[in-house]
């Protein structure tokens, strides 16, 4: 009566585990408003096994013909604006002197720039020239080389934690593999931003404070009675700061004896881009600096989103700009080399391996063994649950691990079989074996710690895997056991 | 003594190996995979969902024992990616011909791009294991410190360091000699290697200990 208690036991575990397993691999299918439905979460890949973008940059070679500012050093100090007298709304404005009289030639507040050119004691000079996207000095190797590792630096923060990135260094070029999911436009803005932020004079278009002067930026969000408004907030160091009070003191809207209000305007740049055109009210002496980014949004969710695609600009600004700039030339989604010809006959091979080892176990060991077949199916079903459930990224490193956690898994099943062949009671022989296995792998478990907390999904899924096994390992076996 | 002697003969075979491994390496530097070094690709338009084995005998007759890889690109997998080392414009006009004459396209070798794909450095494929290698060495070390502080702690952590340094040096050989390609696969599964000898060495290490 035993015995047969202990069969139908075996054999019910068998079964448990061959349909645990089906579920874990296969899925568990409900038939919702008349379509069978996989309810379990699916398998989140990485790029080589899901498909990935490969872009392909090359150097901006677009050239302009266009009047800049130059400063006694030759150093350039903006583009010339043609000379306006509408404000970014279209109302009237002119620019008003120290006194605060409105002036009619507001190249007087250009301490005596000419329009011929000829040097006065200015410090400023206006020069005609052609200006090129990328001039020829600073394509260089180092350049190249200074610019691939900004990119990689930028992909980094913004958890691109998959990509593969190549360099030409004779052309510059640039070969990038990302992921394809919704990130992919940010990534393509990280690559050809090249994340200059200059304050100009709205008028004059002249530079009054580079990017050289921010400590650093940030993302804020504040509500209001318009709804949640990002802002961007620009750190400036001492002399940055310095400069931002002179700026804040004089480009603001003064008014004349005349009772008439003039308002001088500052723009606020990213490369050619301007997030925004405003004047001051108050001096700022702090040296910060708060710009409003976008519309503000009703939507708590939809302003979160926005906040959070935001969060690039603060990333480029806060790390070093692009010494060259690059634009997109080809972009190519590259299928999984692995068809569905290959997947299946990985899975064979796979089921023939499990197979192959669970008869030596039972060849060797018996009846004794068909448990311990059962509970390996129970434990590589479990683990390839809980990758689904926890968004275990699957790359060919997590199969590597995978494989070498089952491979433990059944090495503990031998030792603990040939115990139990030796005389030994079961319980003694798992408490042993599991003792010596666990005090061998402390230093995988040390790996597996580690490794789950670093960004890049190629060591993140090593340690995910190598975790789960472990404490599945742990877990199982502390269930025999008691 | 039999199995010392043993022992030396192994440690000398290993010791030969990682000499001619490092001479090869030295020499030829390792046979790094298609898709990670220089190479030429060309990416062409089919119109149809492609099967990539009746590609792959097209590409064979075109290139003969050149290597070449083939990936089929975009969403519904109607375009084909050719990689190769190089490709030259007799071999162009060859693919177009086929292609025309199996798919009823119209590619000239002229209007055929073919873009130079600059390397995967190894370095950069290195770059994502040294953080997490080094912060888990230095826990680990200071784990067999604790664990194994009866013990004299230099010969137990330099027995540790040669077994595994030697290991990698021996595969790392046996990788340059056979020229298995290298990817990041291959790297992996180095990793892994040392991790097992790691584990080894521990066990062993508590058995003696114990």
């Amino acid at each position: 009566m035993e015995k047969k208690v202990r069969v139908v036991k075996t054999i019910v575990i068998i079964l448990v585990a061959v349909l645990l397993c089906l579920i874990a691999f296969v899925g568990l299918f409900v038939k919702r408003y008349g379509i069978w439905t996989n309810i379990l979460p699916d398998y989140q890949y990485g790029m080589e096994l899901s498909g990935f973008r490969e872009l392909h940059f090359v150097l901006d070679n677009s050239e302009e013909e266009k009047e800049v500012f130059l400063d006694k050093n030759g150093n350039y100090m903006g583009d010339v604006k043609e000379t306006s007298t509408s404000d970014s709304s279209g109302v009237s404005v002119s620019m008003v002197d120290e006194n605060g009289e409105a002036v009619e030639n507001p190249e007087e507040l250009l301490n005596g720039v000419t329009d011929d050119g000829t040097e006065t004691e200015s410090e400023f000079i206006k020069e005609k020239r052609t200006v090129k996207a990328n001039p020829d000095e600073l394509r260089t190797i180092n350049n190249f080389e200074k610019t691939k590792q900004i990119i990689q630096n930028r992909l980094n923060k913004i958890d691109f934690n998959e990509y593969n990135i190549r360099q030409n260094n004779i052309t510059g070029e640039l070969v990038i593999e990302l992921p394809d999911n919704e990130n992919l436009s940010l990534g393509e803005a990280l690559i050809t931003t090249p994340g200059k932020i200059t304050i100009i004079d709205y008028q004059t278009g002249m530079i009054l404070l580079d990017d050289s002067h921010v400590k650093s930026s940030n993302i804020l969000g504040a509500s209001n009675e318009n709804g949640y408004q990002t802002y961007l907030q620009l750190k400036f160091d001492k002399e940055g700061t310095n400069i931002l009070r002179d700026i804040s003191n004089k480009y603001r809207t003064v008014v004349d004896e005349a009772g008439e209000e003039t308002t001088t305007y500052i723009s606020v740049n990213l490369d050619e881009s301007t997030l925004i055109s405003t004047y001051f009210g108050d001096e700022i002496t702090n040296g910060t600096l708060q710009i409003p980014y976008g519309q503000a949004i009703t939507d708590y969710n939809e302003y979160i989103a926005f906040a959070e695609n935001s969060s690039y600009l603060s990333n480029v600004i806060n790390g070093d700009s692009l010494p060259l700039k690059y634009t997109l030339s080809s972009d190519n989604y590259i299928n999984t080399s692995v068809n569905t010809k290959t997947l299946l006959i990985v899975e064979i091979i796979f089921t023939v391996a499990i197979l192959v080892v669970s008869l030596i176990m039972i060849i060797i060991y018996r009846l004794e063994a068909i448990k311990f077949v059962g509970a390996g199916l129970i434990y590589i079903s479990l683990i390839a649950l809980i990758c689904r459930y926890t968004n275990v990224a699957i790359t060919y490193n997590a199969l590597i691990a995978f494989v070498s956690v089952i491979a433990m898994n059944y090495y503990l099943y031998f030792k603990i079989l040939k115990d139990i062949k030796s005389g030994k009671g079961a319980k003694e022989a798992l408490k042993t074996n599991l003792t010596k296995l666990f005090l061998a792998i402390i230093p995988v478990a040390i790996i597996a710690v580690i490794f789950i907390f670093m960004s890049s999904i190629v060591i993140s899924s090593i340690g995910m895997l190598l975790f789960w096994g472990l404490v599945l390992l742990a877990l199982l076996s502390l269930i025999a056991l008691v | 003594m039999k199995l010392d002697s043993l022992k030396k003969i192994l440690l000398l075979g290993l010791i030969l190996l990682i000499i001619a491994g490092t001479i090869v390496i030295a020499l030829k530097g390792l046979n790094v995979s298609l898709l990670f070094h220089e190479h030429e690709s060309i990416s062409l338009f089919i119109g149809k969902e492609i099967d990539v084995n009746e590609f792959k005998t097209i590409c064979k007759d075109v290139f003969g024992n050149k290597k070449f890889i083939l990936r089929k690109i975009e969403v519904f997998g109607d375009s084909i990616n050719i990689n190769a080392d190089s490709i030259t414009n007799e071999e162009l006009e060859a693919l177009a011909n086929k292609i025309n004459e199996k798919y009823n396209q119209e590619y000239k070798a002229e209007n055929i791009h073919v873009t130079t794909i600059p390397n995967i450095r190894i370095r950069d494929i290195i770059r994502p294991y040294i953080k997490p290698v080094i912060i888990s060495a230095a826990l680990i070390l200071a784990y067999m410190i604790i664990r194994f502080r009866k013990m004299n702690i230099l010969e137990l952590l330099g027995k540790g360091f040669l077994t595994i340094a030697l290991t990698e040096a021996a595969l790392l050989s046996v990788i340059a000699i056979t020229r298995i390609p290298v990817s990041a696969v291959v790297i992996n599964l180095m990793f892994v290697v040392a991790m097992i000898e790691l584990v080894i060495y521990n066990y062993k290490t508590e058995k003696n200990y114990n």
